[in-house]
C-alpha cells in the first residue's frame, strides 16, 4: 500500500464514540462520563499507551473521544480498553455499537458535531457549548496539546461562525415553537399578554407552559366542565371561566389556543363580530390545534385576527426545517474548506517530518537488531520470534512516547525552529527529516478523501 | 470652475445614493446581507457628503438653507438619511432604512432638478428673519418624522399582510413585529406633531409682521392645518380611544399623502410661499 498520509504516520486523529446514531440509550446511558469526573477521565486516559493528547465529550445523546495518537490501532485498542476500565463493561458489549473515525473524517466529525450537524434537532446549538465546555476543561488539565489546542479552537470558531452567518438555528422547528415564533412577530415580547385557552386538555397544558415559559403571564381557561378548567387555570395562577363567558373573554384575549374535543365550531364569525368592536384593532392570535377545528375559518377574514390552524403550524414547521437543510449545505462547504486549512496548518507544523524520521530511525535500529537476533539465535520458532518483535517494538514505542509529546509540544512554541533544530542533533536525524521533507511534497496534493481512505485501512 | 466641479460631485452623489437604495432593494427581495452591509456603507458615505455639501453652501450664503425649494428639499433628503441612519444604529428594525431612502432618494431626484435660485431672490433676500428660518427648518424636521412615522406603517401593513396570508418566510422573519412597528409610528408622530404645531405658529407670526394684506385661505395655509389635523385625529384615536391596528396604520399612510401633496402641489398655488417661485 502506498504510504498517503506520510505527513501523518505517527501523529493521527481519532475520534472513538457512540452517539443517537450508532447506539440505543440502553447502551448509551451505560456509557456516559459523569460531568464531575471527566476531568479524571481526561487524566486516565492520558496515561494510556500511544495517547498524545485528548477530549472527552460527553452528553445525553454522545460520549466521543477525541484523541491523537501515535498508531491508530493501538490507539483505537487503548481507547477501547479504557471505555470497558471506566464504565466495567466488557468491550464486546458496546463495541458493536462504536464508531471510529480516523483523520479528515475525525476532523469532519467533530466540525459537523459542533455546528449542530450532527444533532438530532438539526442546527441546535448547545452542544457548540458543550464541545467547548469539554475542551476548555480538557485544557486545564493539561490533555490537549498543540494539535488540539488547534482543531479546538478552529472547531469552536467555525461552529460560531457557521450559526452567524446562516439561519441554521434562527427558526423553530415544532409545533409549539412555530406559534410562539408567530405570537413574537405579533405582539413583540409576550410579556402581559393575556392568553384564553380553550379546552383543558393535554394540548392545552401543553401551550400554556410554552406560552408561560415564554412571558405570558395572564392565563384564561375555559372548558366545557368547569371543573377540569378550575384545575388547569390553578396550576398556571389564572382564571377559570365557563363556556357562556366565552364572548366576554374573547374581547380581553391576546391568544387564544382553542383544542376542544366539539365536532362543530366553538367560536364562529358571529360571535368574533360581537366581540370585534370592543377590541379597537387589538390584534388577536388564534391557533387552532384541535381536529376537527373549532374556529370558523371564516374568522380570519376578519380585521386584526390571525387564524392559524394545525396544518398552517405543521407548514411553518416544514418549511423551517428545508431552511435548516439549506443552511447546513452552506456550512458543509465552510467545513471542507476548514478541513484543508487545518491540514495545512498541520503540514506547516514542522514536527511531522521530525517524528517520523525520529521513528524511522527507531524502527530501523528495532530491524536491525531482530535480524542480529536471528542471526546469533537461528534455533527460535516463529511464536519466539514474533514475541521478541513485539517486545522490542514496544520498547521503542514506549522509550520514544515522551520526546514525541515534546517535540510536537516545541512545535507549538514561539521558538519551535531551534527547539526542534537541538532535538534532531540529539537523535542525530537531520538527515532524515530533510529527506522527509522533501517527499511531503507531492503527498500533499493527494486528494483528502485518498488520505483518509488510506488511514481506514492501517 | 469650482461649481462645474461641484456639481460634478453632486450628481456622482445621487449616483451612489442609487447604487445604495438599488442594493437596499436586492436584499428586500433576496435576503441578501452583503448588499445590506455594502448598501449601509454607500449610505453613509452619501451621508457624509451631503453634510459637507451642506457645510459648504451654508458658508457660501451665510445663512441655513432653507429659503428655497432647492434648498429645502436638500435639506429633507439629509433629513431622512441621517434620520434612518440613526434608527437603523439604535432600533435594527429591518427595511426601515431601504423605505426611508426610497422617499429620501425621490426627494433628492426632484431636487436634481429643481432649478438653482440661490444667488438673486430678491424676495428671499428681503423677506429673511429669523422666525422665517425656524418656520421652514421645524416645518422640514416634522416633515421627516412624518416620513418615517409613515415607513412604519407601511411595514406594518406589509407584516401584517404576510402574517394574514401565512406567508412565513425569510422576509416575515426579518420585518419587526407588529406591536413595534405601530409603536414607531405613534412615537414618530407624537414627535411630529408639535414640531408642525411650533412651526405653524411662527409661520403666522411671521406672515402677520411681514405680509400686510396675507389670506387666510391661502391654499398652503389651509393645506397645512389640515395635515395638523389628520395627524391630530390620529393621535386621539391613539391614545384618547385606544385604537391600535390596520386601520389606525391605513390612517397614518393616508396622512403622509396629504403631507406630500401639501409640501408639492399647495405650495405652487400660495400667494406669499415665494419657495416655489
Amino acid at each position: 500500500m502506498r504510504n498517503y498520509g506520510g505527513a501523518y504516520l505517527n501523529m493521527h486523529i481519532m475520534v472513538v464514540g457512540l452517539n443517537y446514531k450508532t447506539a440505543p440509550v440502553e447502551i448509551r446511558e451505560r456509557l456516559t462520563f459523569n460531568p464531575s469526573q471527566i476531568s479524571d477521565a481526561m487524566n486516565q486516559l492520558k496515561d494510556k499507551k500511544s495517547i498524545l493528547e485528548n477530549v472527552i465529550i460527553s452528553t445525553c445523546n454522545r460520549t466521543e473521544i477525541y484523541a491523537v495518537v501515535d498508531q491508530l490501532h493501538t490507539g483505537r485498542y487503548y481507547i477501547k480498553d479504557f471505555l470497558s476500565e471506566w464504565f466495567q463493561i466488557e468491550k464486546e458489549e458496546f463495541s458493536p455499537y462504536l464508531f471510529i473515525y480516523e483523520q479528515e473524517y475525525a476532523i469532519e466529525h467533530l466540525f459537523n458535531v459542533a455546528c449542530g450537524l450532527n444533532s438530532m434537532v438539526l442546527g441546535e446549538t448547545q452542544i457548540l457549548g458543550q464541545v467547548r465546555t469539554s475542551f476548555l476543561e480538557a485544557q486545564e488539565q493539561q490533555t490537549t496539546g498543540t494539535v488540539f489546542n488547534q482543531l479546538f479552537k478552529q472547531a469552536v470558531t467555525l461552529a460560531k461562525r457557521a450559526h452567524s452567518e446562516t439561519e441554521i438555528g434562527a427558526n423553530a422547528v415544532s409545533v409549539s415553537y412555530a406559534a410562539v415564533e408567530l405570537a413574537k412577530k405579533i405582539f413583540g415580547s409576550l410579556e402581559n399578554k393575556h392568553v384564553l385557552i380553550l379546552g383543558a386538555g393535554k394540548m392545552g397544558e401543553l401551550a400554556i407552559q410554552n406560552l408561560h415559559a415564554n412571558g405570558a403571564s395572564k392565563v384564561t381557561v375555559i372548558n366545557r366542565t368547569f371543573e377540569k378548567a378550575m384545575d388547569l387555570a390553578g396550576r398556571y395562577d389564572g382564571q377559570a371561566k365557563t363556556l357562556q363567558e366565552l364572548q366576554s373573554a374573547l374581547t380581553e384575549a391576546d391568544i387564544l389556543i382553542s383544542s376542544t374535543g366539539a365536532k362543530d365550531f366553538v367560536v364562529t364569525k358571529a360571535m368574533m363580530a360581537g366581540v370585534e368592536k370592543m377590541r379597537k384593532g387589538k390584534p388577536l392570535f388564534m391557533v387552532d390545534i384541535a381536529v376537527p377545528r373549532d374556529l370558523d375559518p371564516a374568522i380570519a377574514e376578519m380585521d386584526n385576527v390571525f387564524l392559524y390552524d394545525i396544518d398552517d403550524l405543521e407548514g411553518i414547521v416544514e418549511a423551517n426545517l428545508q431552511e435548516r437543510k439549506k443552511a447546513a449545505e452552506t456550512i458543509q462547504l465552510m467545513i471542507e474548506k476548514e478541513i484543508v486549512e487545518f491540514n495545512q496548518w498541520l503540514n506547516l507544523l514542522g514536527v511531522v517530518p521530525v517524528i517520523s524520521a525520529l521513528r524511522e530511525k527507531a524502527l530501523a535500529i528495532q530491524a536491525e537488531t531482530m535480524t542480529s537476533i536471528e542471526r546469533k539465535l537461528p534455533n527460535l520458532s516463529e511464536r519466539e520470534k514474533k514475541v521478541l518483535n513485539k517486545h522490542t517494538k514496544s520498547i521503542i514505542n514506549q522509550l520514544l512516547k515522551d520526546p514525541i509529546l515534546q517535540a510536537k509540544e516545541m512545535a507549538g512554541r514561539k521558538d519551535a525552529d531551534k527547539s526542534l533544530e537541538l532535538f534532531m542533533k540529539i537523535f542525530n536525524i537531520e538527515e532524515l527529516v530533510s529527506e522527509r521533507q522533501h517527499q511531503q511534497a507531492p503527498e500533499s496534493k493527494v486528494s483528502l478523501a485518498h488520505s483518509s481512505q488510506a488511514s481506514f485501512q492501517s | 470652475m469650482s461649481d462645474i466641479y461641484m456639481t460634478r460631485l453632486h450628481e456622482f452623489t445621487v449616483v451612489i445614493y442609487a447604487v445604495c437604495v438599488l442594493l437596499y432593494f436586492i436584499d428586500f427581495q433576496t435576503s441578501n446581507r452583503k448588499a445590506n452591509r455594502i448598501a449601509f456603507w454607500l449610505l453613509a458615505f452619501v451621508w457624509a457628503l451631503q453634510t459637507i455639501f451642506l457645510f459648504l453652501y451654508m458658508l457660501k450664503t451665510g445663512r441655513f438653507p432653507v429659503l428655497t425649494i432647492f434648498e429645502g428639499l436638500y435639506f429633507y433628503a439629509w433629513v431622512l438619511i441621517t434620520l434612518s441612519l440613526v434608527i437603523n444604529r439604535f432600533l435594527k428594525v429591518d427595511f426601515i432604512v431601504f423605505f426611508t431612502n426610497v422617499i429620501g432618494f425621490i426627494i433628492l431626484a426632484i431636487h436634481t432638478f429643481a432649478p438653482v435660485q440661490y444667488e438673486s431672490h430678491v424676495m428671499a433676500q428681503k423677506m429673511i428673519s429669523e422666525l422665517l428660518l425656524i418656520h421652514i427648518t421645524v416645518a422640514l424636521l416634522s416633515y421627516g418624522a412624518f416620513s418615517l412615522s409613515f415607513v412604519f406603517s407601511l411595514l406594518y401593513l406589509i407584516q401584517y399582510d404576510l402574517l394574514k396570508r401565512k406567508k412565513w418566510g425569510s422576509r416575515l422573519l426579518r420585518l419587526a413585529d407588529l406591536s413595534k412597528l405601530d409603536k414607531m409610528s405613534y412615537v414618530l408622530n407624537v414627535i411630529g406633531v408639535p414640531m408642525l404645531m411650533i412651526s405653524l405658529i411662527l409661520g403666522l407670526q411671521w406672515a402677520f409682521i411681514k405680509i400686510p394684506d396675507m389670506t387666510w385661505y391661502d391654499s398652503k395655509v389651509i393645506g397645512s392645518f389640515v395635515v395638523l389635523s389628520v395627524y391630530s385625529i390620529y393621535l386621539y384615536m391613539k391614545v384618547g380611544r385606544g385604537l391600535t391596528g390596520k386601520n389606525l396604520a391605513l390612517w397614518n399612510v393616508g396622512s403622509f399623502l396629504i403631507v406630500l401633496i401639501n409640501f408639492f402641489l399647495f405650495g405652487k398655488l400660495s400667494s406669499f410661499h415665494f419657495w416655489y417661485s
